[in-house]
């Protein structure tokens, strides 16, 4: 590194100021870039909530009672899977 | 811009991903109410126990997982296998992610937030399915499935697709529930309200559950609450008998046991002393003379997040350092190389799996205050993980949440606020010495309270109600201040009205 101390910089000094600003206006732009979607102003995790779910993205809209009556019946399948096989196990068993 | 973002791979799956359209207009308190305990209603019937396994399945299953089961809400042999594991890892993979820029996006622009956001789910119903192949995988279930025997019976595919459908579509549906709670159909975030949620359930139902199951390879049968089992076998007459039956009280492990009531109980006390501890900045108003206020900051400033993101991390490494073994296991490879990674052994009184040498052994918790005190070398490896993986977390989150000093001091000059004393442009300086300190220490804390807890053998229990506790009072902060805002609640002034 000692030797590269006292060359001038490689391209001139005029490229060197070009590097340094677009090296400048990175860093700006990274600044600006918000690290969080709450920070970008649209809600999202603060510091003690979790949050994953706070925008509308594109896909397949449902409504969020059919997502809840959805899982009441997946779990109502269960159950009836359930009573079916005690049933069945019942007349087999004897 | 050019070159290849892994945002961009999210894009092809958007059209046939569900979303949860978000509230035309803002949900009125009392509906938040009813949409909240219907969603956790549905949660906790996920307590069902699958279909296809023997009945009572929970003791004979072979459990490497016992230790983490409670911190994620995974229970054994029912839907909620997976519990909160997938969404909360995927959660954390691609928050802290992008926090540390290791992923291209610019989270100012809405379509890269909705691809963000779709990134999230898709991981999490993607770890689901790997999590529920990797447990089917490893004979988890071999010897519970009903009607199968593993020495005699060729693989029973059959069930195991049964098994792996019921897991994954409710992993899936609980990822659309938390989805429904975050878009604000009801108080908080939903991974933090289940969570608090299966915690309080639990540890009631650990002290005073009435269910007897017959104890795995013993005659006995005992009730499953650690309470009312010992005054179901308290007694008056025989001090002797009933000695053997404290000391049993405090140390089964089939069943909850009083000593992980008692740590639960105690961290209890101690999340709620911590959360007390705050500093108060003194603020003015600019607009308003004369209008002076403090501002709190809190010492638990992320909550219980720093210790769910350690836990998250080891209890990661546990679930796939299991499934490695177990495929190298089965591929043959030469034995050392499987017991350098881990060496699980079965406890006989409890079907658990535990760790005895290995790379994972050195970053599980403690099954007891004795192996705590014989494996030192572990513990000091265990505790100073999980500490140094919350610190870590807890200085990053306060700068890449959104609540970063730059972020109030945002607020603060949109509200026409500053603190007393100082100038406009030092506020976010003034925040920066205060915040990420209280963050850190906060952490630090609870971390410490959290391991104390595992080393005195709570079993998880101690870190789920860490989590539990210090969730509980966001979600609570939220529900108050909604309240206040919203005027009250229209249905208890309608009560009210009747009397």
């Amino acid at each position: 590194m000692s030797t590269s101390q006292s060359n001038p910089a490689p391209g001139g000094l005029r490229s060197a100021v070009k590097r340094k600003t677009t090296a400048d206006k990175k860093a700006q732009s990274t600044n600006a870039m918000p690290l969080s979607t709450r920070s970008a102003g649209a809600g999202g995790s603060s510091s003690t909530m979790m949050k994953l779910f706070t925008d509308e993205a594109q896909g397949l809209r449902v409504d969020p009672l059919v997502v809840l009556f959805l899982a009441v019946g997946f779990i109502f399948s269960v159950i009836i899977l359930h009573v079916f096989a005690k049933i069945t196990g019942k007349f087999t068993s004897s | 811009m050019g070159g290849f973002r892994l945002l961009d791979l999210v894009q092809f799956f958007l059209p046939v991903l569900p979303e949860i359209e978000s509230p035309v207009e803002k949900i009125a308190f009392d509906e938040k109410v009813v949409y909240t305990v219907g969603g956790a209603f549905i949660f906790l019937l996920g307590q069902l126990p699958l279909y296809g396994l023997v009945s009572n399945a929970q003791f004979a299953i072979v459990d490497p997982l016992y230790n983490i089961r409670s911190i994620f809400a995974m229970e054994k042999g029912t839907l909620l296998e997976l519990g909160l594991l997938p969404v909360i890892t995927a959660a954390f993979i691609w928050q802290v992610a992008a926090g540390l820029r290791l992923i291209n996006a610019n989270l100012g622009l809405r379509y890269d937030r909705e691809l963000f956001q779709t990134g999230q789910k898709l991981t999490a119903f993607a770890l689901a399915v790997v999590y529920a192949a990797g447990l089917i995988y490893s004979g988890y279930y071999d010897n519970v499935i009903r009607g199968y025997d593993p020495l005699k019976d060729s693989t029973p595919i059959g069930s195991y697709v049964l098994l792996f459908t019921q897991i994954v579509s409710w992993s899936w549906l609980v990822t659309l529930m938390v989805e429904i709670f975050d878009k604000g159909y009801s108080f908080g975030s939903g991974v933090l309200s289940f969570l608090t949620l299966q915690v309080a359930t639990n540890t009631v139902a650990d002290l005073i559950g009435i269910e007897v199951f017959k104890v795995f390879n013993s005659n006995k049968s005992e009730s499953y609450g650690a309470l009312m089992n010992l005054v179901r076998n308290f007694s008056l007459f025989s001090p002797k008998k009933n000695a053997a039956t404290i000391w049993h009280a405090f140390t089964r492990i089939q069943l909850p046991n009083l000593n992980q009531f008692y740590i639960s109980l105690l961290t209890i006390g101690g999340v709620i002393l911590l959360q007390n501890y705050r500093i108060e900045i003194p603020i003015r108003s600019t607009k308003v003379r004369g209008m002076s206020n403090v501002f709190p900051i809190r010492l638990l400033y992320t909550g219980g997040l720093p210790v769910l993101f350690a836990f998250t991390v080891l209890a990661n490494v546990q679930v796939f350092g299991y499934f490695s073994t177990v495929v190298l296991s089965k591929l043959g490879a030469p034995q050392l190389l499987v017991s350098l990674l881990g060496k699980f052994e079965l406890n006989p009184t409890s079907n658990n799996l535990n760790l005895k040498t290995g790379i994972l052994f050195y970053l599980s918790n403690s099954t007891s205050l004795l192996q705590t005190l014989l494996s030192p070398i572990k513990t000091v490896v265990y505790a100073f993980s999980i500490v140094v993986l919350s610190v870590w977390f807890a200085n990053k989150w306060s700068y890449i949440s959104g609540s970063s000093p730059k972020d109030i001091a945002k607020q603060f000059k949109d509200q026409g606020i500053s603190i007393s004393g100082k100038r406009d442009i030092s506020i976010a300086k003034e925040l920066a010495r205060v915040i990420p300190v209280a963050s850190v220490s906060g952490a630090f804390l609870l971390a410490g309270l959290a391991v104390a807890g595992e080393l005195l053998g709570g079993l998880g229990k101690g870190v789920a109600t860490v989590v539990g506790v210090s969730s509980a009072f966001g979600v609570l902060e939220e529900f108050m201040l909604e309240y206040q805002q919203s005027g009250g609640s229209q249905f208890t002034s309608a009560l009210s009205g009747l009397q």
